[in-house]
Protein backbone atom coordinates (compact mmCIF):
# COMPACT_ATOMS: atom_id res chain seq x y z
CA UNK A 1 0.00 0.00 0.00
CA UNK A 2 1.44 3.01 -1.22
CA UNK A 3 0.00 6.80 -1.14
CA UNK A 4 1.93 8.10 -3.88
CA UNK A 5 0.86 11.47 -4.64
CA UNK A 6 -0.94 13.35 -1.57
CA UNK A 7 -2.79 17.04 -2.46
CA UNK A 8 -4.08 19.56 0.27
CA UNK A 9 -5.73 22.55 -0.84
CA UNK A 10 -7.21 25.08 1.92
CA UNK A 11 -6.40 22.44 4.57
CA UNK A 12 -4.94 24.23 8.33
CA UNK A 13 -2.00 26.27 6.84
CA UNK A 14 -1.72 25.12 3.41
CA UNK A 15 -3.61 26.73 0.35
CA UNK A 16 -1.89 24.01 -1.51
CA UNK A 17 0.52 21.66 -1.01
CA UNK A 18 1.50 18.77 -3.03
CA UNK A 19 3.74 15.83 -1.88
CA UNK A 20 5.49 13.74 -4.53
CA UNK A 21 5.00 10.15 -2.11
CA UNK A 22 6.08 8.04 -4.59
CA UNK A 23 8.61 6.12 -2.21
CA UNK A 24 8.16 3.74 0.73
CA UNK A 25 9.76 6.04 3.20
CA UNK A 26 8.60 9.65 3.18
CA UNK A 27 10.27 12.09 5.19
CA UNK A 28 8.61 15.87 5.75
CA UNK A 29 10.77 18.02 7.36
CA UNK A 30 11.14 21.80 8.28
CA UNK A 31 11.46 23.95 11.06
CA UNK A 32 8.54 23.84 13.64
CA UNK A 33 4.85 25.36 13.05
CA UNK A 34 5.61 25.23 9.07
CA UNK A 35 2.87 22.19 8.64
CA UNK A 36 4.54 18.79 8.78
CA UNK A 37 2.23 17.59 10.95
CA UNK A 38 -0.77 19.57 8.87
CA UNK A 39 -0.22 17.10 6.16
CA UNK A 40 0.36 14.11 7.95
CA UNK A 41 -3.00 14.22 9.38
CA UNK A 42 -4.15 14.86 5.80
CA UNK A 43 -2.76 11.22 5.00
CA UNK A 44 -4.93 10.20 8.50
CA UNK A 45 -7.56 12.11 7.56
CA UNK A 46 -7.71 9.95 4.11
CA UNK A 47 -7.41 6.71 5.96
CA UNK A 48 -10.07 7.46 9.54
CA UNK A 49 -11.93 10.70 8.35
CA UNK A 50 -10.71 11.52 11.43
CA UNK A 51 -8.58 14.08 12.85
CA UNK A 52 -6.14 13.63 15.67
CA UNK A 53 -5.70 16.31 16.83
CA UNK A 54 -8.47 18.83 18.38
CA UNK A 55 -11.55 18.39 16.39
CA UNK A 56 -13.47 20.99 15.46
CA UNK A 57 -14.15 20.20 11.42
CA UNK A 58 -14.40 24.08 10.82
CA UNK A 59 -10.49 24.49 12.55
CA UNK A 60 -9.52 22.44 9.27
CA UNK A 61 -9.71 24.81 7.14
CA UNK A 62 -7.53 27.05 5.97
CA UNK A 63 -8.66 30.38 8.30
CA UNK A 64 -10.40 32.73 5.42
CA UNK A 65 -11.06 29.62 2.93
CA UNK A 66 -14.77 28.39 2.03
CA UNK A 67 -13.49 24.64 1.54
CA UNK A 68 -10.91 22.12 2.04
CA UNK A 69 -9.56 19.89 -0.16
CA UNK A 70 -7.58 16.62 0.28
CA UNK A 71 -6.66 14.09 -2.72
CA UNK A 72 -4.98 11.43 -2.25
CA UNK A 73 -3.33 9.37 -5.62
CA UNK A 74 -3.26 5.36 -4.04
CA UNK A 75 -1.14 2.48 -5.52
CA UNK A 76 -2.84 -0.62 -3.68
CA UNK A 77 -3.86 -4.09 -4.59
CA UNK A 78 -6.80 -3.62 -6.41
CA UNK A 79 -3.92 -0.80 -8.95
CA UNK A 80 -3.81 2.45 -8.44
CA UNK A 81 -7.53 4.92 -7.16
CA UNK A 82 -7.88 8.43 -6.19
CA UNK A 83 -9.46 9.72 -2.77
CA UNK A 84 -10.89 12.95 -2.96
CA UNK A 85 -12.45 14.44 0.90
CA UNK A 86 -13.85 17.82 0.70
CA UNK A 87 -14.83 19.76 3.48
CA UNK A 88 -17.10 22.95 4.13
CA UNK A 89 -18.34 23.82 7.35
CA UNK A 90 -21.28 22.03 7.40
CA UNK A 91 -20.92 19.37 5.39
CA UNK A 92 -18.13 16.94 3.45
CA UNK A 93 -17.85 15.20 0.50
CA UNK A 94 -16.02 11.76 -0.40
CA UNK A 95 -15.08 9.97 -3.68
CA UNK A 96 -13.70 7.23 -4.90
CA UNK A 97 -11.85 7.79 -8.60
CA UNK A 98 -14.37 10.69 -8.72
CA UNK A 99 -17.51 8.80 -7.99
CA UNK A 100 -19.59 10.39 -4.49
CA UNK A 101 -19.83 7.52 -1.96
CA UNK A 102 -22.61 7.85 0.59
CA UNK A 103 -21.54 4.40 2.75
CA UNK A 104 -18.29 4.21 4.49
CA UNK A 105 -17.22 0.83 3.97
CA UNK A 106 -16.18 1.14 0.53
CA UNK A 107 -13.89 4.26 1.40
CA UNK A 108 -12.32 2.41 4.81
CA UNK A 109 -11.59 -0.25 2.48
CA UNK A 110 -9.11 1.33 0.05
CA UNK A 111 -6.18 2.45 3.37
CA UNK A 112 -5.67 1.93 6.38
CA UNK A 113 -3.02 3.28 8.72
CA UNK A 114 -1.18 3.50 11.54
CA UNK A 115 -0.14 6.01 13.88
CA UNK A 116 2.51 7.05 16.50
CA UNK A 117 2.39 10.84 17.60
CA UNK A 118 4.30 12.18 20.96
CA UNK A 119 1.10 12.19 22.95
CA UNK A 120 0.59 8.80 22.52
CA UNK A 121 2.64 7.97 25.61
CA UNK A 122 -0.71 8.53 27.32
CA UNK A 123 -1.41 5.32 26.67
CA UNK A 124 1.11 3.89 28.51
CA UNK A 125 0.75 6.77 31.44
CA UNK A 126 -2.83 8.28 30.63
CA UNK A 127 -5.83 6.97 31.92
CA UNK A 128 -8.10 4.38 31.37
CA UNK A 129 -9.47 6.08 28.13
CA UNK A 130 -6.80 6.24 26.47
CA UNK A 131 -6.05 2.73 26.02
CA UNK A 132 -9.15 1.50 24.99
CA UNK A 133 -9.29 4.32 22.60
CA UNK A 134 -5.79 2.71 21.64
CA UNK A 135 -7.62 -0.87 21.24
CA UNK A 136 -10.74 0.17 19.77
CA UNK A 137 -8.43 1.93 17.32
CA UNK A 138 -6.01 -0.97 16.06
CA UNK A 139 -10.03 -3.43 16.30
CA UNK A 140 -11.17 -0.74 13.40
CA UNK A 141 -7.50 -0.94 11.51
CA UNK A 142 -7.75 -4.25 11.68
CA UNK A 143 -11.72 -4.34 10.97
CA UNK A 144 -13.50 -1.14 9.96
CA UNK A 145 -16.66 -2.46 11.00
CA UNK A 146 -15.88 -2.43 14.52
CA UNK A 147 -16.54 1.84 13.99
CA UNK A 148 -20.15 0.75 13.84
CA UNK A 149 -20.01 -1.35 17.15
CA UNK A 150 -17.90 1.18 18.88
CA UNK A 151 -20.69 4.13 17.87
CA UNK A 152 -23.57 1.67 18.52
CA UNK A 153 -22.58 0.58 22.07
CA UNK A 154 -21.54 4.14 23.30
CA UNK A 155 -25.50 5.27 21.95
CA UNK A 156 -26.88 2.45 23.82
CA UNK A 157 -24.82 3.71 26.84
CA UNK A 158 -25.95 7.29 26.54
CA UNK A 159 -29.92 6.25 26.09
CA UNK A 160 -29.41 4.55 29.29
CA UNK A 161 -27.80 6.99 31.24
CA UNK A 162 -30.57 9.12 30.18
CA UNK A 163 -33.26 6.72 31.10
CA UNK A 164 -31.44 6.30 34.67
CA UNK A 165 -31.67 10.15 34.87
CA UNK A 166 -35.40 10.23 34.68
CA UNK A 167 -37.38 10.39 37.70
CA UNK A 168 -39.06 7.10 37.77
CA UNK A 169 -37.05 4.52 35.07
CA UNK A 170 -40.04 2.11 33.47
CA UNK A 171 -37.93 -1.39 34.60
CA UNK A 172 -38.96 -2.85 31.43
CA UNK A 173 -37.25 0.00 29.04
CA UNK A 174 -34.00 -0.27 31.65
CA UNK A 175 -34.24 -4.16 30.90
CA UNK A 176 -34.67 -3.09 27.23
CA UNK A 177 -31.17 -1.12 27.32
CA UNK A 178 -29.28 -3.41 29.37
CA UNK A 179 -30.21 -6.30 26.90
CA UNK A 180 -28.88 -3.91 24.01
CA UNK A 181 -25.92 -3.49 26.43
CA UNK A 182 -25.24 -6.66 26.98
CA UNK A 183 -25.59 -8.14 23.55
CA UNK A 184 -23.01 -5.18 21.63
CA UNK A 185 -20.79 -5.20 24.65
CA UNK A 186 -19.91 -8.71 24.95
CA UNK A 187 -19.28 -8.11 20.88
CA UNK A 188 -17.25 -5.40 21.75
CA UNK A 189 -14.97 -7.33 24.17
CA UNK A 190 -14.69 -10.28 22.23
CA UNK A 191 -13.54 -7.76 18.77
CA UNK A 192 -11.17 -5.82 21.56
CA UNK A 193 -9.33 -9.91 22.87
CA UNK A 194 -9.21 -11.11 19.42
CA UNK A 195 -7.35 -7.99 18.68
CA UNK A 196 -5.10 -8.14 21.35
CA UNK A 197 -4.37 -11.64 20.90
CA UNK A 198 -3.07 -10.72 17.35
CA UNK A 199 -0.95 -7.95 19.29
CA UNK A 200 0.55 -9.85 22.26
CA UNK A 201 3.72 -11.92 19.76
CA UNK A 202 4.23 -9.11 17.84
CA UNK A 203 4.18 -6.29 20.78
CA UNK A 204 6.78 -8.58 22.38
CA UNK A 205 9.36 -9.07 19.50
CA UNK A 206 8.51 -5.36 18.16
CA UNK A 207 9.60 -4.14 21.73
CA UNK A 208 12.66 -6.64 21.70
CA UNK A 209 13.70 -4.95 18.53
CA UNK A 210 13.91 -1.50 19.94
CA UNK A 211 15.34 -2.25 23.26
CA UNK A 212 17.45 -5.08 22.71
CA UNK A 213 16.86 -8.33 24.74
CA UNK A 214 15.52 -7.82 28.04
CA UNK A 215 11.75 -9.56 29.53
CA UNK A 216 9.08 -9.58 27.12
CA UNK A 217 6.00 -6.99 28.32
CA UNK A 218 2.98 -8.09 28.59
CA UNK A 219 -0.43 -7.02 28.06
CA UNK A 220 -3.74 -7.65 30.01
CA UNK A 221 -7.45 -6.77 29.93
CA UNK A 222 -9.02 -6.04 33.00
CA UNK A 223 -12.62 -5.80 33.54
CA UNK A 224 -15.80 -7.50 31.98
CA UNK A 225 -14.30 -8.39 29.02
CA UNK A 226 -10.86 -10.07 30.60
CA UNK A 227 -10.49 -13.20 28.37
CA UNK A 228 -13.20 -12.36 26.12
CA UNK A 229 -12.97 -15.14 23.83
CA UNK A 230 -16.75 -16.48 23.82
CA UNK A 231 -19.73 -14.05 23.25
CA UNK A 232 -22.16 -16.05 25.18
CA UNK A 233 -19.94 -16.24 28.15
CA UNK A 234 -18.85 -12.83 28.06
CA UNK A 235 -22.51 -11.52 27.58
CA UNK A 236 -23.66 -14.12 30.42
CA UNK A 237 -20.96 -12.36 32.72
CA UNK A 238 -21.81 -8.97 31.91
CA UNK A 239 -25.50 -10.09 32.85
CA UNK A 240 -24.42 -10.89 36.20
CA UNK A 241 -22.72 -7.99 36.68
CA UNK A 242 -25.70 -5.73 35.37
CA UNK A 243 -27.63 -6.97 37.89
CA UNK A 244 -25.69 -7.02 40.80
CA UNK A 245 -24.92 -3.26 39.77
CA UNK A 246 -28.38 -2.35 39.03
CA UNK A 247 -29.62 -0.64 42.49
CA UNK A 248 -26.11 1.20 42.97
CA UNK A 249 -26.60 2.28 39.29
CA UNK A 250 -30.05 3.37 40.07
CA UNK A 251 -29.13 5.44 43.31
CA UNK A 252 -26.25 7.52 41.07
CA UNK A 253 -28.17 7.87 38.13
CA UNK A 254 -25.30 6.41 36.27
CA UNK A 255 -24.19 3.10 34.39
CA UNK A 256 -21.84 1.79 36.34
CA UNK A 257 -20.69 -1.12 34.69
CA UNK A 258 -19.50 -2.50 30.94
CA UNK A 259 -16.89 -2.49 28.46
CA UNK A 260 -16.60 1.02 28.40
CA UNK A 261 -14.77 0.84 31.84
CA UNK A 262 -12.44 -2.25 30.90
CA UNK A 263 -8.40 -1.13 31.33
CA UNK A 264 -5.69 -2.66 29.34
CA UNK A 265 -2.08 -3.24 31.82
CA UNK A 266 0.93 -3.14 30.43
CA UNK A 267 3.43 -5.19 32.45
CA UNK A 268 6.63 -4.15 32.08
CA UNK A 269 9.24 -6.55 34.09
CA UNK A 270 6.58 -8.01 36.40
CA UNK A 271 5.46 -4.43 36.92
CA UNK A 272 2.41 -1.92 35.75
CA UNK A 273 3.86 0.35 33.20
CA UNK A 274 1.63 2.62 33.59
CA UNK A 275 3.34 3.44 37.00
CA UNK A 276 6.54 2.52 37.09
CA UNK A 277 7.80 3.24 33.05
CA UNK A 278 10.10 5.87 33.23
CA UNK A 279 9.40 8.12 29.94
CA UNK A 280 11.99 6.97 27.69
CA UNK A 281 10.05 2.95 28.47
CA UNK A 282 7.29 4.20 27.94
CA UNK A 283 8.12 5.72 24.50
CA UNK A 284 9.53 2.11 23.38
CA UNK A 285 6.40 0.46 24.75
CA UNK A 286 4.02 2.77 22.55
CA UNK A 287 6.04 2.40 19.44
CA UNK A 288 6.09 -1.03 19.89
CA UNK A 289 2.60 -1.54 20.35
CA UNK A 290 2.44 0.63 17.05
CA UNK A 291 4.85 -1.74 15.31
CA UNK A 292 2.82 -4.75 16.42
CA UNK A 293 -0.34 -3.35 14.75
CA UNK A 294 1.21 -3.07 11.24
CA UNK A 295 2.80 -6.67 12.11
CA UNK A 296 -0.33 -8.02 12.94
CA UNK A 297 -1.92 -6.48 9.82
CA UNK A 298 0.74 -8.13 7.66
CA UNK A 299 0.29 -11.16 9.10
CA UNK A 300 -3.72 -10.63 8.09
CA UNK A 301 -2.99 -10.00 4.52
CA UNK A 302 -2.81 -5.83 4.72
CA UNK A 303 -0.49 -3.29 4.20
CA UNK A 304 -1.28 -0.31 6.46
CA UNK A 305 0.88 2.94 6.10
CA UNK A 306 2.54 3.83 9.23
CA UNK A 307 2.96 7.33 10.22
CA UNK A 308 5.32 8.90 12.78
CA UNK A 309 4.76 12.30 13.80
CA UNK A 310 7.90 14.37 15.37
CA UNK A 311 10.57 11.49 15.92
CA UNK A 312 13.07 14.14 16.75
CA UNK A 313 12.94 13.98 20.47
CA UNK A 314 11.67 10.24 20.99
CA UNK A 315 14.44 8.17 21.54
CA UNK A 316 18.28 7.94 22.17
CA UNK A 317 20.75 7.26 19.29
CA UNK A 318 21.14 3.59 19.51
CA UNK A 319 16.89 3.30 19.45
CA UNK A 320 16.50 5.41 16.81
CA UNK A 321 18.60 3.51 14.64
CA UNK A 322 16.97 0.28 15.36
CA UNK A 323 13.74 1.85 15.01
CA UNK A 324 14.72 2.97 11.30
CA UNK A 325 16.20 -0.63 10.01
CA UNK A 326 12.65 -1.67 11.71
CA UNK A 327 10.86 0.95 9.34
CA UNK A 328 12.82 0.00 6.72
CA UNK A 329 11.19 -3.73 6.98
CA UNK A 330 7.41 -2.91 6.87
CA UNK A 331 5.54 -4.01 4.38
CA UNK A 332 3.58 -1.11 3.67
CA UNK A 333 4.95 3.06 3.30
CA UNK A 334 5.84 4.56 6.32
CA UNK A 335 5.73 8.99 6.19
CA UNK A 336 7.93 10.13 9.21
CA UNK A 337 7.61 13.90 9.99
CA UNK A 338 10.78 15.61 11.64
CA UNK A 339 12.34 18.93 12.26
CA UNK A 340 15.84 17.41 11.07
CA UNK A 341 16.47 14.46 9.24
CA UNK A 342 19.91 14.14 10.87
CA UNK A 343 17.81 12.64 13.91
CA UNK A 344 16.95 9.84 12.64
CA UNK A 345 20.62 8.49 11.28
CA UNK A 346 21.22 6.97 8.36
CA UNK A 347 18.09 6.41 5.88
CA UNK A 348 17.41 3.99 3.62
CA UNK A 349 18.88 5.57 0.46
CA UNK A 350 17.47 4.41 -2.99
CA UNK A 351 13.44 4.69 -1.90
CA UNK A 352 13.33 7.67 0.23
CA UNK A 353 11.07 11.10 -0.21
CA UNK A 354 12.78 13.48 1.49
CA UNK A 355 10.05 16.30 0.91
CA UNK A 356 10.95 19.59 2.73
CA UNK A 357 7.58 21.90 4.63
CA UNK A 358 7.88 25.93 4.61
CA UNK A 359 4.79 28.18 5.42
CA UNK A 360 2.35 24.90 4.33
CA UNK A 361 4.13 24.61 0.69
CA UNK A 362 6.08 21.15 0.04
CA UNK A 363 8.52 20.80 -2.02
CA UNK A 364 10.54 17.38 -2.61
CA UNK A 365 14.16 18.09 -1.84
CA UNK A 366 17.20 15.94 -3.65
CA UNK A 367 18.84 13.79 -0.88
CA UNK A 368 20.53 15.47 1.54
CA UNK A 369 24.68 15.03 1.09
CA UNK A 370 26.54 14.49 4.32
CA UNK A 371 29.75 16.09 4.51
CA UNK A 372 31.73 13.62 6.71
CA UNK A 373 31.08 14.86 10.19
CA UNK A 374 29.41 17.89 9.20
CA UNK A 375 25.81 18.69 9.53
CA UNK A 376 23.13 18.27 6.78
CA UNK A 377 23.42 19.93 3.41
CA UNK A 378 20.33 21.03 1.54
CA UNK A 379 20.72 21.59 -2.32
CA UNK A 380 18.74 24.61 -2.88
CA UNK A 381 15.43 23.85 -4.50
CA UNK A 382 13.68 26.02 -6.79
CA UNK A 383 10.88 27.77 -5.64
CA UNK B 1 -45.66 49.34 8.57
CA UNK B 2 -44.69 48.01 4.96
CA UNK B 3 -45.85 45.13 2.81
CA UNK B 4 -44.03 41.92 3.33
CA UNK B 5 -42.56 41.00 0.05
CA UNK B 6 -44.57 38.05 -1.67
CA UNK B 7 -41.68 36.38 -3.46
CA UNK B 8 -39.62 36.15 0.11
CA UNK B 9 -42.35 35.38 1.85
CA UNK B 10 -42.65 32.59 -0.20
CA UNK B 11 -39.07 31.60 -0.46
CA UNK B 12 -39.00 31.42 3.03
CA UNK B 13 -42.00 29.10 3.75
CA UNK B 14 -41.21 26.61 1.47
CA UNK B 15 -37.56 26.31 2.45
CA UNK B 16 -39.15 25.11 5.81
CA UNK B 17 -40.08 21.85 4.10
CA UNK B 18 -37.53 19.19 4.70
CA UNK B 19 -34.84 18.82 2.38
CA UNK B 20 -35.52 22.25 1.04
CA UNK B 21 -32.96 24.90 1.22
CA UNK B 22 -33.11 28.56 0.39
CA UNK B 23 -31.52 27.89 -2.83
CA UNK B 24 -33.87 25.47 -4.26
CA UNK B 25 -36.84 27.31 -2.75
CA UNK B 26 -36.14 30.24 -4.89
CA UNK B 27 -36.12 27.76 -7.73
CA UNK B 28 -39.62 26.70 -6.54
CA UNK B 29 -40.88 30.53 -6.12
CA UNK B 30 -39.43 31.58 -9.82
CA UNK B 31 -41.09 28.61 -11.43
CA UNK B 32 -44.25 29.02 -9.73
CA UNK B 33 -44.42 32.54 -10.54
CA UNK B 34 -43.53 31.43 -14.45
CA UNK B 35 -47.04 29.27 -14.78
CA UNK B 36 -50.15 30.13 -15.15
CA UNK B 37 -52.16 30.92 -12.05
CA UNK B 38 -54.32 27.66 -12.06
CA UNK B 39 -51.20 25.97 -10.90
CA UNK B 40 -50.16 27.81 -8.10
CA UNK B 41 -54.30 27.45 -6.78
CA UNK B 42 -54.06 23.71 -7.18
CA UNK B 43 -51.15 23.36 -5.23
CA UNK B 44 -52.14 25.91 -2.76
CA UNK B 45 -55.58 24.06 -2.66
CA UNK B 46 -54.00 20.95 -2.39
CA UNK B 47 -52.00 21.86 0.62
CA UNK B 48 -54.87 23.67 2.26
CA UNK B 49 -57.08 20.31 1.88
CA UNK B 50 -54.48 18.41 3.56
CA UNK B 51 -54.38 19.93 6.61
CA UNK B 52 -57.86 20.86 6.77
CA UNK B 53 -59.26 16.81 6.19
CA UNK B 54 -56.39 14.49 7.26
CA UNK B 55 -57.07 12.98 10.08
CA UNK B 56 -55.85 9.87 12.60
CA UNK B 57 -56.98 5.95 12.20
CA UNK B 58 -58.12 5.70 15.34
CA UNK B 59 -56.64 2.14 15.31
CA UNK B 60 -53.61 2.14 13.56
CA UNK B 61 -53.10 5.70 13.99
CA UNK B 62 -51.27 6.32 10.48
CA UNK B 63 -52.79 9.60 9.07
CA UNK B 64 -55.76 9.09 6.82
CA UNK B 65 -58.94 11.09 5.41
CA UNK B 66 -61.25 8.62 7.14
CA UNK B 67 -61.61 7.04 10.56
CA UNK B 68 -60.95 4.09 10.37
CA UNK B 69 -58.47 4.33 7.50
CA UNK B 70 -58.92 2.43 4.12
CA UNK B 71 -56.44 -0.11 5.36
CA UNK B 72 -57.64 -0.89 8.50
CA UNK B 73 -61.76 -0.74 6.73
CA UNK B 74 -60.78 -3.47 4.32
CA UNK B 75 -62.32 -7.09 5.38
CA UNK B 76 -59.62 -8.72 2.74
CA UNK B 77 -56.59 -7.54 5.16
CA UNK B 78 -55.12 -10.52 7.54
CA UNK B 79 -55.76 -9.42 11.14
CA UNK B 80 -53.84 -11.76 12.67
CA UNK B 81 -50.49 -10.26 11.37
CA UNK B 82 -49.38 -6.67 12.80
CA UNK B 83 -46.48 -4.73 11.29
CA UNK B 84 -45.21 -2.30 12.97
CA UNK B 85 -43.40 1.11 11.37
CA UNK B 86 -41.56 4.14 12.94
CA UNK B 87 -43.37 6.82 10.69
CA UNK B 88 -46.62 6.88 8.30
CA UNK B 89 -44.38 6.83 5.31
CA UNK B 90 -42.19 3.31 6.14
CA UNK B 91 -46.36 1.33 5.42
CA UNK B 92 -45.70 2.62 1.54
CA UNK B 93 -42.01 1.04 1.53
CA UNK B 94 -43.70 -2.17 2.85
CA UNK B 95 -46.96 -1.67 0.56
CA UNK B 96 -44.19 -1.66 -2.76
CA UNK B 97 -43.05 -4.31 -1.91
CA UNK B 98 -46.73 -6.54 -2.53
CA UNK B 99 -45.47 -9.07 -0.15
CA UNK B 100 -47.57 -7.85 2.92
CA UNK B 101 -51.41 -8.69 3.62
CA UNK B 102 -51.35 -7.57 7.57
CA UNK B 103 -52.29 -4.55 8.99
CA UNK B 104 -50.09 -1.99 9.72
CA UNK B 105 -49.30 0.36 13.41
CA UNK B 106 -47.72 3.43 13.31
CA UNK B 107 -45.73 4.03 16.57
CA UNK B 108 -44.67 7.50 15.99
CA UNK B 109 -40.98 7.39 16.43
CA UNK B 110 -38.72 5.19 18.44
CA UNK B 111 -38.21 4.91 21.72
CA UNK B 112 -35.16 7.46 23.06
CA UNK B 113 -34.42 8.38 26.60
CA UNK B 114 -32.09 11.31 25.71
CA UNK B 115 -34.73 12.87 23.41
CA UNK B 116 -37.04 12.07 25.94
CA UNK B 117 -39.37 9.87 24.03
CA UNK B 118 -40.54 6.38 25.96
CA UNK B 119 -43.32 4.25 25.32
CA UNK B 120 -46.18 6.96 26.71
CA UNK B 121 -44.77 9.24 23.32
CA UNK B 122 -45.30 6.38 21.39
CA UNK B 123 -48.51 4.36 20.00
CA UNK B 124 -47.59 1.76 22.46
CA UNK B 125 -50.54 1.75 24.13
CA UNK B 126 -52.98 2.05 21.38
CA UNK B 127 -50.90 -1.32 19.76
CA UNK B 128 -50.86 -3.38 23.23
CA UNK B 129 -54.97 -2.58 22.90
CA UNK B 130 -55.37 -3.86 19.21
CA UNK B 131 -54.07 -7.48 20.07
CA UNK B 132 -56.80 -8.97 21.91
CA UNK B 133 -59.02 -8.74 17.89
CA UNK B 134 -57.25 -11.88 17.01
CA UNK B 135 -53.71 -11.06 16.44
CA UNK B 136 -50.95 -13.58 16.14
CA UNK B 137 -48.03 -11.78 14.98
CA UNK B 138 -46.44 -8.66 15.62
CA UNK B 139 -43.65 -7.87 13.02
CA UNK B 140 -41.93 -5.03 14.28
CA UNK B 141 -40.30 -3.03 11.10
CA UNK B 142 -38.93 -0.67 13.10
CA UNK B 143 -35.10 1.21 11.88
CA UNK B 144 -32.02 -0.77 11.78
CA UNK B 145 -30.32 1.32 14.71
CA UNK B 146 -29.85 1.83 17.96
CA UNK B 147 -33.25 3.31 18.43
CA UNK B 148 -34.93 1.22 16.19
CA UNK B 149 -33.33 -2.26 17.77
CA UNK B 150 -34.21 -1.36 21.56
CA UNK B 151 -37.81 -0.47 20.42
CA UNK B 152 -38.05 -3.64 18.88
CA UNK B 153 -37.04 -5.58 21.61
CA UNK B 154 -39.12 -3.28 24.25
CA UNK B 155 -42.28 -4.22 22.19
CA UNK B 156 -41.36 -7.99 22.15
CA UNK B 157 -40.62 -7.84 25.99
CA UNK B 158 -44.45 -6.69 26.33
CA UNK B 159 -45.98 -8.88 23.62
CA UNK B 160 -44.46 -12.35 24.14
CA UNK B 161 -46.02 -12.88 27.43
CA UNK B 162 -49.60 -12.37 26.06
CA UNK B 163 -48.60 -15.79 23.54
CA UNK B 164 -48.13 -13.73 20.76
CA UNK B 165 -45.33 -14.42 18.21
CA UNK B 166 -43.10 -11.23 17.74
CA UNK B 167 -40.86 -10.91 14.66
CA UNK B 168 -38.17 -8.47 13.54
CA UNK B 169 -37.58 -7.86 10.19
CA UNK B 170 -34.45 -8.97 8.57
CA UNK B 171 -31.46 -6.52 7.85
CA UNK B 172 -31.67 -7.38 4.28
CA UNK B 173 -31.82 -3.59 3.95
CA UNK B 174 -28.41 -1.82 3.78
CA UNK B 175 -27.65 -0.77 7.69
CA UNK B 176 -28.96 2.58 8.37
CA UNK B 177 -31.23 2.71 5.27
CA UNK B 178 -34.26 3.80 6.36
CA UNK B 179 -37.24 2.08 5.15
CA UNK B 180 -38.85 4.59 2.96
CA UNK B 181 -35.65 4.74 1.09
CA UNK B 182 -35.38 1.06 0.61
CA UNK B 183 -36.12 -0.85 -2.75
CA UNK B 184 -39.06 -3.20 -3.62
CA UNK B 185 -36.99 -6.46 -3.54
CA UNK B 186 -34.47 -6.23 -0.59
CA UNK B 187 -38.19 -5.04 1.61
CA UNK B 188 -39.55 -8.37 0.51
CA UNK B 189 -36.52 -10.16 1.27
CA UNK B 190 -36.64 -8.72 4.39
CA UNK B 191 -40.11 -9.57 5.02
CA UNK B 192 -39.50 -13.12 3.98
CA UNK B 193 -36.10 -13.21 6.18
CA UNK B 194 -37.86 -12.10 9.07
CA UNK B 195 -36.79 -13.54 12.50
CA UNK B 196 -38.02 -14.14 15.61
CA UNK B 197 -37.47 -11.81 18.50
N1 LIG C 1 -7.28 26.31 9.88
C1 LIG C 1 -6.04 26.86 9.86
N2 LIG C 1 -5.80 27.97 9.13
C2 LIG C 1 -4.55 28.50 9.12
N3 LIG C 1 -3.51 28.01 9.80
C3 LIG C 1 -3.70 26.92 10.54
C4 LIG C 1 -4.96 26.28 10.61
N4 LIG C 1 -4.86 25.20 11.43
C5 LIG C 1 -3.58 25.17 11.85
N5 LIG C 1 -2.87 26.20 11.33
C6 LIG C 1 -1.47 26.54 11.54
O1 LIG C 1 -0.62 25.49 11.17
C7 LIG C 1 0.57 25.60 11.92
C8 LIG C 1 0.97 24.31 12.58
O2 LIG C 1 1.34 23.42 11.63
P1 LIG C 1 1.95 22.04 12.08
O3 LIG C 1 1.68 21.11 10.97
O4 LIG C 1 1.50 21.65 13.43
O5 LIG C 1 3.48 22.43 12.17
P2 LIG C 1 4.74 21.51 12.25
O6 LIG C 1 5.49 21.76 10.99
O7 LIG C 1 5.48 22.01 13.45
O8 LIG C 1 4.30 20.10 12.40
C9 LIG C 1 0.34 26.57 13.04
O9 LIG C 1 1.03 27.77 12.77
C10 LIG C 1 -1.15 26.76 13.01
O10 LIG C 1 -1.53 28.03 13.43
MG1 LIG D 1 4.53 18.88 14.16
ZN1 LIG E 1 -55.95 2.58 10.29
Amino acid sequence: MRLRGLTVTDWRNAARAEVDADARLVVLHGENAQGKTNLLEAVWLLATLRSFREGRASRLIREGAAEARITGELLGQDGPRRLEWRRQPDSRELRIDGQLIHQLGPWFAQLRAVLFCPEHTQIVRGDPEARRAFLDRAAFTARPAHLELVTDYGRVLKQKAALLRERRADPDQLATWDAELVRLGAKLAVRRQQVLDELEGPFAEAHGAIVGAGPAPRLELRGVGAAARDEAEVAGRFAELLARAAPEERRRAQPLCGPHRDDLLLHLEGRDARRFASQGQARALVLALKLAEVEAARRRGQRPLFLLDDLTSELDRGRMERLVRRLDTLPGQVWITTTDPAWLGPLPGEDTALVRVSGGVATRGPAPSRPSGGPLVYEPTSA
Amino acid sequence: MSQPDPLRRCIVQLSRLPGVGERTAARYAYWLLRQPPAVAEELGQAILTLSASMTRCSVCCDVAAQDPCRRCADPDRDDGLICVVERPQDITAIERSGEFRGRFHVLDGAISPMEGVGPDQLTVRQLLARLSGGAREVLVATDPDVEGDATALYLARLIKPLGLRVTRLAHGIAVGTELEYADRSSVARALEHRREL
